[in-house]
């Protein structure tokens, strides 16, 4: 008997561990907000999500055999999306399934964020699928540059869970890079389409399906879903083009840094209103109420009182992982996430920070920015003890 | 029948010295046996591993060889009898004699090497009362999950001042150069290890413990996380350079300048 439960079982195991290929996840969390959004809760007809499922499909394919629409093929390079994905096998050396030997077990298969480790962490790993990145040289809402993801790739993110993967060889971290774009872009394109589900008519199809009476429909649907998915494929050619550039270096920042780190001072508790978040010794105890904007995505927009259970849960259900508030940085921590180089500064807060409470700084000239980083660089040493 | 499992069992000591001669002597796999070393410490422990081993071994071979030699001579086929006896005060005190002496010739062997490695501090000058943990180190190591930090005084040589050199993942440090380190954690107990330096020193948070080496090789190592720290643990590594001292100047230089202030 026993012998037959253990064969029973490790058949099952046989047939379900080995043969079954991941598949990317639908976006339920973004679908379970747009019902809640747009149709009281009324969820969207089964055959539409098909579609939508069809579509990102078509064009983007499977973890296993990734691919990019036509057109577009040269925002990634196809040979490293193949080494990215796919199953790892067992010769290492084979030179497959990147993303799911580094990445996948905290960011997901479908690079959502709440691969098998994620509720574990705080803060929780990346959801690639809003488009939206912290750490880049480029201005807000733009994609980041391939040297803006490669640096995290090879740095870490120190203060939270992402590690440094600088011992992996660079053409390596040059496939994750583009297979980071990829499942970015996918994520994007998929919240687009689910979002005009809210906008057809009653038995009306995002895609018909194709046959020979309807040929123009369904030309004139395809052109209709190509005018969604182009301006966002669009938006990630030449991203170098969007790099804030570094303007009005002061020529004696160096030599005169204690008089821009005094000037910075005044600032950061004045005009910049740095303190507000940051807090008055800069550890980041100030505001420290908000959620950022991968969370504010379905509580804002689905109207959820993060504090009543039952108004969460179906999210959860869903695949949110429980909402969480957002710390402002610690600024006394030597390292900055995004880089810890005056250029980086400046542009943290030039550009401030996409999806987290961080602002632009449109109102500050650029001597003021620069007075605030030399502050940055001094304010780590400064005694938390009040002078007076 | 009775044969085979002599033999067999006879196997085991002659793999074992197999062995024991092997690791102690380095034949065959080279580097296999103990990784390859970078440094006056890693000679020192490495020599008190071949000592452990050639008397471990010599126990070893010796039990070995008795098991066989009794399942051989006194199998079925051979109709040899065993002498019973209860009690002898010879091998009594030879059991615990040999044991207790060769334990106590252990331990005390070894007390120079851990001297050298936990107690001799560097700059340490005997009968003075200078406290060795109030020099600046060369380098101050900070572990947190999951990576390390390494921080130079820069060039005013003191650290936690603006002038700090701070590099993430990368340790720079001259050969031919007494190294002292002070290892902090900001999390949970990690461990500082540099394999081929057999160098290990657990980092408790809150304490600040120093160490000392001597790299004599120029290359590029692994440093690694050696306590289970959290699920990133095995992705805890760093690397190690060591480079002459005036390229070691030229990086800390050449750092300086890149860091833009």
């Amino acid at each position: 008997m026993a012998l037959k439960i253990g064969i029973a079982i490790g058949l099952t195991t046989l047939l379900l561990g080995c043969s079954s290929e991941p598949q990317f996840r639908l976006n339920s969390v973004h679908k379970l907000t747009l019902e809640k959004e747009f149709q009281d809760g009324e969820p969207f007809p089964e055959s539409h999500i098909e579609q939508v499922g069809n579509l990102v499909t078509a064009f983007f394919g499977t973890p296993d055999d990734p691919h990019f629409p036509a057109g577009y093929e040269t925002l990634v390079n196809a040979e490293n999306l193949q080494r990215a994905a796919g199953p790892v096998p067992s010769d290492l050396s084979a030179g497959r399934g990147l993303y799911r030997q580094h990445c996948a077990h905290c960011h997901g298969i479908t690079g959502d964020g709440a691969g098998s480790t994620a509720a574990s962490l705080n803060p929780y790993p990346r959801d690639f699928r809003l488009g939206k990145f912290k750490f880049k040289s480029t201005r807000m809402y733009r994609p980041p540059t391939d040297e803006d993801i490669r640096r995290v790739l090879e740095r870490g993110i120190a203060g939270s869970a992402m590690p440094s993967f600088a011992l992996l060889p660079s053409d390596q971290i040059d496939a994750l890079v583009d297979y980071v774009k990829y499942l970015s872009i996918r994520g994007q394109v998929e919240r687009a389409l689910l979002e005009e589900l809210t906008n057809l008519e009653d038995g009306e199809d995002l895609l018909p399906p194709k046959s020979q009476d309807n040929q123009e429909d369904y030309d004139y649907a395809l052109e209709l879903v190509m005018e969604l998915v182009d301006p966002i494929l669009s938006k990630w050619e030449n991203p170098d083009a969007k790099v804030v550039a570094l303007e009005g270096f002061p020529k004696d920042f160096k030599r005169r840094m204690s008089l821009y780190s005094d000037a910075g001072k005044q600032l950061f508790f004045g005009k910049a209103n740095c303190v507000q978040c940051h807090g008055e010794t800069g550890i980041g105890d100030g505001q420290t109420e908000n959620y950022d904007d991968w969370t504010n995505e379905w509580l804002k927009r689905a109207n959820v009182d993060p504090t009543k259970l039952e108004q969460v849960h179906p999210f959860l259900m869903a695949g949110a992982l429980p909402p969480r508030k957002i710390r402002p940085r610690n600024l006394r921590d030597l390292v900055f996430r995004g880089g810890s180089h005056p250029n980086d500064l400046y542009r943290r807060i030039k550009a401030g920070i996409e999806g987290s409470n961080m602002p632009a700084a449109p109102a500050l000239s650029d001597v003021e920015i620069w007075s605030l980083v030399a502050y940055l660089i001094e304010l780590p040493y400064e005694s938390v003890l009040r002078e007076d | 029948m009775d044969r085979f499992w002599s033999l067999l069992f006879f196997a085991v000591p002659v793999l074992g010295l197999i062995i024991v001669l092997g690791a102690v002597f380095d034949i065959g796999l080279h580097n296999a046996w103990l990784p390859e070393s970078i440094g006056p410490r890693a000679d020192g422990i490495d020599h008190l591993f071949n000592l452990f081993h050639i008397i471990i071994g010599i126990v070893f071979v010796g039990t070995g060889l008795f098991l066989a030699l009794s399942l051989f001579r006194f199998r079925s086929e051979a109709s040899a009898t065993a002498s019973y006896f209860q009690h002898s005060t010879w091998l009594e005190l030879l059991w615990t004699l040999i044991p207790a002496g060769t334990l106590i010739f252990l331990a005390l062997y070894q007390l120079p090497y851990w001297q050298k490695n936990k107690e001799d501090h560097p700059s340490f000058q005997p009968g003075t009362a200078q406290s060795a943990d109030l020099e600046t180190p060369t380098v101050r190591v900070v572990a947190y999950q999951f990576g390390w930090r390494f921080i130079y005084p820069g060039l005013d040589g003191k650290l936690d001042t603006r002038d700090d050199i701070i590099s993430e993942n990368l340790l720079v440090l001259p050969s031919d150069q007494e190294i002292v380190a002070e290892l902090q954690s900001r999390d949970v107990i990690h461990s500082f290890s540099i394999n081929k330096l057999r160098l290990k020193q657990d980092i408790v948070p809150g304490l600040a413990p120093r160490i000392w080496f001597k790299i004599t090789q120029n290359g590029v190592w692994e440093i690694n996380c050696m306590e289970l720290c959290g699920w990133g643990h095995f992705r805890m590594s760093a690397r190690l350079k060591t480079v002459p001292t005036n390229e070691f100047d030229a990086w800390l230089l050449d750092t300086v300048r890149q860091r833009g202030y």
